[in-house]
């Protein structure tokens, strides 16, 4: 199993550097299809929630023991054509995820997931999609979905769910699949409705993947943009800061006397980028 | 924005400004081997910047990393959110210094901080009041689930008044609340029989004050759990204002315990009214070291007292002599056990001082 993930870590370094001598067909459109009628296994896990600001994770006992609903389930490959586009696309394109296939993946983690996030500004619903690579043999879809699960007396909200849904394109089947909660300093909030209160923590893994990663060592990419660039493109669909170039604490401790501009700096008790705060 | 400035936010936690956050933190850096630096001069510029209670700042840091201006969130977002935070920035570039002037936040705050989170507090004579934000959850009947907020107060080397002003949420839950010794095992079942002070059944939405006078520095536990007649398992959240007055020091210390009783009467009488105003720290004082050691005079519960002092309101001197050197009175105790006391003093040297009570 070891060998296979390496493997699969080298494929994306390889497709990187090959892009960088193909820049020419970077814009063909193709078509994603998932026709398989085989079933894909995907585990799951929720580790016990690490900490929490007020202690929530030790006195509300939805929270204590919130774990995994199904830590393993078969899932026909139709599901996953929730996260394919209804129309060919190029590398860099976006399109929205479809809630039903979500929501039937977002079950094995806990029975109770919703879309409608309990605080919103307007920005936070999004099921997002985008192609960041390709050659003829496979597809690396990435993606980025905002979305809770309803508790006994409340709510759990991650910041975010990433992850990325390799495509077989020739057997047209699921070769990789992986969604999963970001690690931070803060990546969750919660809310107790019984005290009317609000919580922030970190739960160290929570997340859904394929036991196997396809090895693809050998394979040559077509297409390609980089796993930021394709996050950059989709959290502007979520906020319109972000059209802020944010960069870190430590990038702006050397851009601002190399260029000899003031810093804007937020500091906030929640992040500025996700829904944990 | 991004042509005028270069762009950061950070979490507030990462900074160490979330003090329930420090401790998990730091252990998961240490868990991961990672670091975050905090000592470089643009986190010490925000650091500065911090209003205090402030759960975001903007920040303008000039490219030297000075301060040029603060906008906290609570005072933005008014009638013309846009135009605000425009002229905020404007204003501090053009050196206008908006927000300065205001308190800041300090790493280490001073007095009566607002601690929303911590189950650790620490006073000492510049920060000797913190308030605690957390919940209690109801163990049933006969039982305990305290959650248990250390306290420090080993700064106060000539001791003080611990004084805890509670208030219960509007949840289901009532509260029951008890302070121990430091080093007390805190119950899980039973009567919390080895308590300080206590306050119980505290209802939703109530309030209570706990006290307790303690004559050196010392650790204490605050143990909040829910009363044993709320429904077992329901919550409730509970804030505590905990404090200390501390007590002057020897040379300085005004009232009954540095009291000098020049005549057996003064002292007699400054014992009935200590008796009756149920001042276990005045009675102490009166006794000689012997003594101190001799008889336990125990603090009463704040939530008793004012009742048994009702009850020793009654009490009257039946009789006092002089025999050789000494001075004997005798108390009427109502519903006391026994109904009577005898109390003996002496004199030494300029001063009187009880030696026995019997």
């Amino acid at each position: 199993m070891k060998t296979l993930t390496v493997g699969f870590l080298i494929l994306t370094m390889t497709l990187g550097q090959l892009n960088a001598d193909n820049h020419s067909a970077a814009n063909s459109k193709i078509t994603l299809n998932l026709d398989d009628t085989s079933e894909v296994s995907l585990k799951g896990f929720i580790a016990p929630v690490e900490y929490t600001q007020y202690n929530f994770h030790v006195k509300w006992d939805a929270l204590t023991n919130f774990t995994v609903a199904e830590p393993e389930k078969q899932h026909p490959t139709s599901v996953f054509r929730a996260f394919l586009p209804d129309e060919a696309v190029a590398v860099g394109d976006l399109w929205q995820v479809k809630e039903e296939g979500a929501l039937t993946l977002l079950r094995q983690l806990n029975p109770n997931p919703r879309f409608d996030l309990d605080i919103n500004n307007g920005d936070s619903y999004g099921l997002w999609a985008c192609l960041r690579a390709y050659n003829d043999a496979f597809a690396d879809i990435v993606f980025r979905i905002h979305a809770e699960f309803v508790l006994n007396e409340g709510r759990f909200t991650p910041s975010q769910f990433k992850g990325h849904l390799i495509i077989d394109r020739i057997n047209k089947k699921v070769a990789s699949f992986k969604m999963y909660v970001p690690e931070g300093v803060l990546n969750f909030d919660v809310g107790w409705d019984s005290l009317n209160a609000i919580d922030v923590g970190f739960c160290p893994q929570i997340e859904l993947r394929t036991e196997k990663q396809t090895t693809l060592l050998d394979t040559e990419v077509v297409a390609s943009i980089t796993q930021k660039d394709a996050e950059r493109e989709m959290i502007l669909r979520f906020y319109k800061s972000e059209q802020i170039n944010w960069v870190s604490l430590e990038e702006a401790l050397e851009m601002a006397p190399a260029q000899q501009k003031p810093v804007h700096a937020i500091s906030i008790d929640g992040p500025l980028a996700d829904e944990a705060c | 924005m991004n042509e005028n400035f270069i762009n950061t936010w950070v979490p507030n936690s990462e900074l160490g400004r979330v003090l329930s956050l420090q401790e998990p933190i730091a252990k998961r850096r240490e868990r991961e081997g990672t670091t975050f630096d905090t000592s470089h001069a643009l986190a010490q510029a925000i650091m500065k910047g911090w209003k205090k209670h402030s759960p975001a700042d903007s920040l303008v840091i000039s490219p030297t990393f000075e301060l040029m201006g603060r906008l906290p969130v609570n005072e933005r977002y008014r009638q013309e959110p846009v135009q605000e935070y425009l002229m905020f920035l404007q204003d501090s570039l053009a050196g206008e210094l908006p927000g300065f002037g205001e308190d800041t936040w300090e790493p280490a705050p001073l007095n009566s901080e607002t601690v929303l989170n911590g189950l650790n507090v620490v006073l000492n004579d510049v920060r000797s009041s913190q308030d605690v934000l957390n919940v209690f959850r109801a163990p049933g009947l006969g039982h305990q689930d305290y959650t248990v907020v250390e306290i420090d107060a080993t700064a106060f080397e000539n001791g003080g008044t611990l004084r805890i002003d509670i208030s219960v949420g509007h949840a289901e839950a009532a509260g029951s609340f008890d302070l121990f010794d430091g080093a007390s095992e805190l119950p899980t079942e039973g009567a919390p029989e080895n308590a300080l002070a206590s306050a119980h059944s505290v209802p939703p939405g109530g309030t209570q004050k706990i006290t307790h006078t303690f004559k050196r520095g010392q650790h204490f536990k605050f143990g909040a759990t829910g009363d044993w007649f709320s429904e077992k398992g329901s919550t409730n959240a509970f804030v505590a204002k905990i404090s200390v007055e501390p007590s002057q020091k020897p040379e300085d210390k005004e009232g009954p315990s540095t009291h000098s009783y020049q005549s057996p009467e003064d002292l007699m009488n400054a014992f009935v009214k200590a008796f009756k105003n149920v001042d276990a720290e005045a009675l102490r004082s009166m006794l000689t070291e012997d003594a101190k050691h001799t008889f336990g005079i125990e603090d009463v519960p704040e939530n008793m007292r004012a009742q048994i002092s009702q009850m020793l309101s009654q009490m009257e001197v039946l009789n006092s002599e002089y025999v050789g050197d000494e001075f004997h009175f005798r108390l009427r105790v109502p519903a006391g056990s026994p109904p009577e006391v005898s109390i003996k003093m002496r004199k030494m040297g300029d001063e009187w001082f009880i030696y026995e009570i019997e």
